[in-house]
């Protein structure tokens, strides 16, 4: 596995206790990581399940939990976002299923994936302001939302 | 005066007081008491007739708020309320139609309670209120029904019309979004 992954800047790589292998990859070549990971014969990554999000008061912390039927093992690829300025890439043209969930995580996190058809509000009305699941958010000053007229 | 309509409004309450019928509201899982009604109440006595087509705000005249109202559901339930024809009801079923329950601090997507933004005739408490509650909210607003006369009418029509307009104008959308960018 080591010298499969050597030509990715991996940051950090560690096993949760259910035996999932949880790699951390620089934001640069993350796209690279994933698009390899997805057409290797060795690890064929070929479900997304999940696209998560952290704040962890420094950086935005982005999980992908990907899926091989292959060899019927789990895989965690994290990815370190600034947390002023948070820009990822998107991985809707690998996998479909990162549409619903980038869009919540734009909608929460104020993440924007770049390269995203679709990005835009899910949960939240397209008036209201702030990400509610960042850890500096006002409840109180924020909270008042204007409705829109288009139903 | 009074004595001429008293026979009037009587029979006039009494006709729409025994023909209530129902737009359900459904946004969680209090709808699910609703139905456990239509199965407990099978003679249709203290409730509405199950014959009426369900799910038509143009023929309805009682509006069920059931679950928790979303920022985003709001304008949908205003738009709904306005469509209903005038003499219109509403009962708020469970704590967050209510008051906004559990989720009522610091929620950034729960409104606090239906009645912020809709005038609310009967308030139904329980999280959520069983299918026996529900029957003697509906039996409590036939007997406001019954008290009203029509000499008051226009005092019905101001208490039962909306603060709240959605917004035409786009000043407001313009402002927020300013924010935004800021």
């Amino acid at each position: 596995m080591e010298t499969e992954y050597s030509q990715f800047n991996i940051l950090n790589k560690q096993t949760t206790k259910c035996g999932i292998e949880k790699i951390t990859v620089d934001k640069c070549c993350f796209k690279k990581f994933i698009s390899h990971l997805k057409n290797s014969a060795e690890f064929e990554a070929n479900i997304l399940y999940s696209v998560m999000a952290c704040d962890t008061s420094d950086c935005i912390e982005l999980n992908y939990n990907l899926f091989s039927e292959k060899l019927n093992r789990y895989l965690i690829i994290t990815v370190l976002t600034d947390r002023n300025n948070p820009v990822c890439d998107t991985v809707t043209d690998l996998y479909k299923s990162a549409a619903f969930d980038e869009r919540e995580i734009f909608d929460m996190f104020g993440v924007f994936f770049e390269g995203h058809k679709n990005l835009t509000r899910l949960l939240m009305p397209n008036s209201s302001v702030g990400n509610p699941l960042l850890k500096d958010y006002n409840f109180q000053k924020e909270r008042s939302v204007h409705y829109e007229t288009d139903l | 005066m009074s004595i001429l309509l008293k026979p009037i409004d009587t029979i006039y309450n009494w006709a729409r007081a025994n023909s209530l019928t129902p737009l359900i509201f459904a946004a969680s899982c209090c709808s699910s008491e609703i139905l456990s009604l239509s199965a407990y109440d099978n003679n249709n006595i203290i409730c509405f007739d199950n014959d009426v087509t369900l799910g038509n705000p143009r023929n309805a005249d009682l509006l069920i708020v059931a679950g928790a109202i979303t920022h985003k559901n709001a304008p949908v339930l205003l738009r709904l309320y306005e469509q209903m024809p005038e003499q219109k009801y509403v009962i708020a079923m469970g704590s967050c139609a209510c008051s906004g329950g559990v989720f009522r601090h610091n929620s950034y997507t729960v409104l606090g309670g239906a009645d912020k933004i809709i005038p609310v005739d009967i308030y139904l408490t329980g999280c959520p209120p069983e299918p026996r509650a529900l029957q003697k909210a509906i039996s409590k607003l036939k007997d406001k029904i019954m008290a009203e006369t029509i000499s008051m009418r226009t005092k019905y029509l101001d208490s039962h019309t909306t603060d709240f307009v959605l917004s035409e104008n786009q000043e407001i959308l313009n402002s927020v979004n300013k924010q935004r960018e800021e």
